[in-house]
């Protein structure tokens, strides 16, 4: 499998991986994927102006999901709640340029962040 | 073109070619005056079946065969195809059914199928244990008066298990079965005996064991007589049993691979098992890491692992350092893992997660000692992304 420079880059220093403690302002998503060990579980902390102020990730999966997974962290982070709805697979797709075959792990992640983000907004 | 190559962990897919091999074959790429076709009747042609004896009677020594019961294929993989085809072909009146085992070489399996398909063959496909041996008592259980080949391979590819082929020929013997043995990956890591063994038909490779790529060969017993149906139709070349004409230089490099593979056999042995036992201190310390096939029945310079709590395409691609196998290549959602550690009932997960290392000759300790510092690194890394715990918490 060939990976892009920004998949490798992101799969070999990922930075925001790790879990936040829960708390009243935590939102969780846990995604599975085509088998029972591949997963995507992603925390954001949204602050009561509905801005992201931190963001983590466990993640069992390939390189691409690693680095979606990575990539959807740092776009999302101080970022508005409306503007984080808009971030969607394609963009992280295009950012990492991610090739077609394996499109699935962006709307993986894509679906973790709308899911947290469907919590905060149910809750708000 | 600088490529950082990969420390090269991958000899049960192909090995290097070793120098002295190359040595041997090397004239017979450059001179002028032994490039002729062996089957020509003048001096040109005949320099060049000299040297195809020679090599014949390099590997019978090294499987205890006379020259003449060897036949020379592309591969191994052709080999298995004339063995299962040509003698099915030629027995078919004796009976229709054949014995085979689940995680056998798909160049067996796809021919039997073929014969399933195509020919109203039936098999007997038995699924070994979980340690990857077949149990004889499931060959004997499964042997009918149909019964007229049953193919089992030495040395597995994937998990390095040896499988009791002494028995099994034992068995075969006295139902008066053929026993097509696939040793692709036996030579240069075990002793071959092919009258020990009572093998009717066995393939074997080069490249597998420090030889060229596309040149392979099928041991076909004298006595008492194994008979095929040609599959390769032509010149009438090699007893007709196998047409085209002979190519000299890799007959040659097969020929020195096997006589080096024989005297070297205790070196090389002794370095793989002391290179295993070095990858096995350092992984057998790891939590959750499962071990593939039985760990006494199995050739030393193989290991097959999977880790728990890793994918196998991320292992693998945090571990581009090394060249290494894996089952894994999660390119659509629905791919599975290794058919061979499925027939073992390793659970899916794990299948699609476990590695292959294999060493030989060229491997250095410096190499080995890389290789475990990275895999502890890479492991320690990608169970902290994926948050998994020894204790399932």
């Amino acid at each position: 499998m060939e990976y892009s420079k920004q998949i490798l880059g992101l799969f070999d220093e990922p930075k925001y991986m790790g879990i936040l403690p829960f708390s009243d302002n935590i939102y969780q998503a846990e995604i599975f994927g085509s088998s029972s060990s591949n997963f995507v579980k992603l925390y954001l902390q949204i602050d009561n102006l509905g801005i992201i102020r931190r963001a983590g990730y466990l993640v069992n999966g390939c390189p691409v999901l690693i680095a979606c997974c990575e990539m959807m962290v740092k776009l999302v982070l101080g970022t508005s709640v409306n503007d984080a709805k808009v971030i969607d697979y394609l963009e992280i797709a295009s950012l990492l340029k991610i090739a077609d075959l394996k499109l699935h792990c962006a709307i993986q992640v894509e679906e973790a962040l709308y899911v947290a983000l469907t919590k905060y907004l149910e809750k708000s | 073109m600088n490529i950082n190559f990969p420390i090269y962990l991958d000899y049960m897919s192909s090995t290097p070619i070793d120098s002295k091999v190359t040595e041997a074959m090397l004239p017979y790429f450059q001179d002028q005056k032994i490039f002729g076709n062996p089957h020509s009747q003048h001096v040109y042609g005949k320099k060049s079946m000299e040297a195809i004896t020679k090599a014949k009677l390099q590997i019978a020594a090294c499987i205890n065969s006379t020259p003449d019961e060897i036949i020379f294929t592309s591969g191994a993989t052709e080999a298995n195809n004339l063995a299962i085809k040509g003698s099915t072909q030629f027995y078919h009146r004796k009976g229709k059914h054949i014995i085979t085992c689940a995680t056998e070489h798909k160049a067996v399996l796809e021919p039997i199928q073929w014969l399933v398909d195509v020919h109203d063959f039936s098999v007997t496909v038995i699924k070994p244990g979980k340690d990857g041996l077949i149990n004889i008592q499931d060959i004997k259980n499964a042997i009918s008066t149909q019964t007229i080949l049953i193919s089992i391979m030495h040395v597995n590819n994937e998990i390095g298990v040896i499988q009791p082929i002494e028995e099994i020929g034992k068995l075969a013997e006295a139902n008066g079965i053929i026993m097509h043995v696939d040793a692709a990956q036996s030579i240069g890591k075990l002793k071959i005996d092919v009258k020990k063994m009572q093998a009717g038909l066995m393939s074997f490779s080069a490249h597998k064991a420090y030889g060229p790529i596309g040149i392979g060969a099928l041991y076909i017993r004298k006595s008492p007589r194994v008979r095929l149906v040609e599959c390769m139709h032509g010149g009438g070349q090699q007893l007709g049993l196998r047409a085209g004409t002979l190519p000299t230089g890799l007959i040659v490099g097969m020929g020195k691979a096997f006589e080096l593979a024989k005297q070297q056999l205790p070196q090389d042995n002794a370095k793989a098992l002391e290179f295993n036992r070095l990858l096995l201190n350092t992984l057998s310390n790891i939590p959750g890491i499962i071990f593939h096939g039985s760990n006494k029945m199995r050739v030393p310079n193989n290991i097959n692992i999977s880790v728990e709590g890793i994918d196998g395409e991320a292992l693998l691609c945090a571990l581009r350092r090394l060249a290494i196998s894996t089952a894994s290549a999660c390119v659509t959602t629905t791919q599975d893992g290794s058919y061979v550690l499925r027939a073992i009932d390793v659970p899916d997960n794990l299948a699609k997660s476990a590695i292959r290392i294999s060493f030989g000759r060229f491997t250095t300790k410096d190499e080995i000692y890389k290789t475990i510092e990275l895999l502890k690194k890479e492991i320690y890394r990608l169970r902290n992304i994926s948050g998994w715990r020894a204790d399932g918490i």
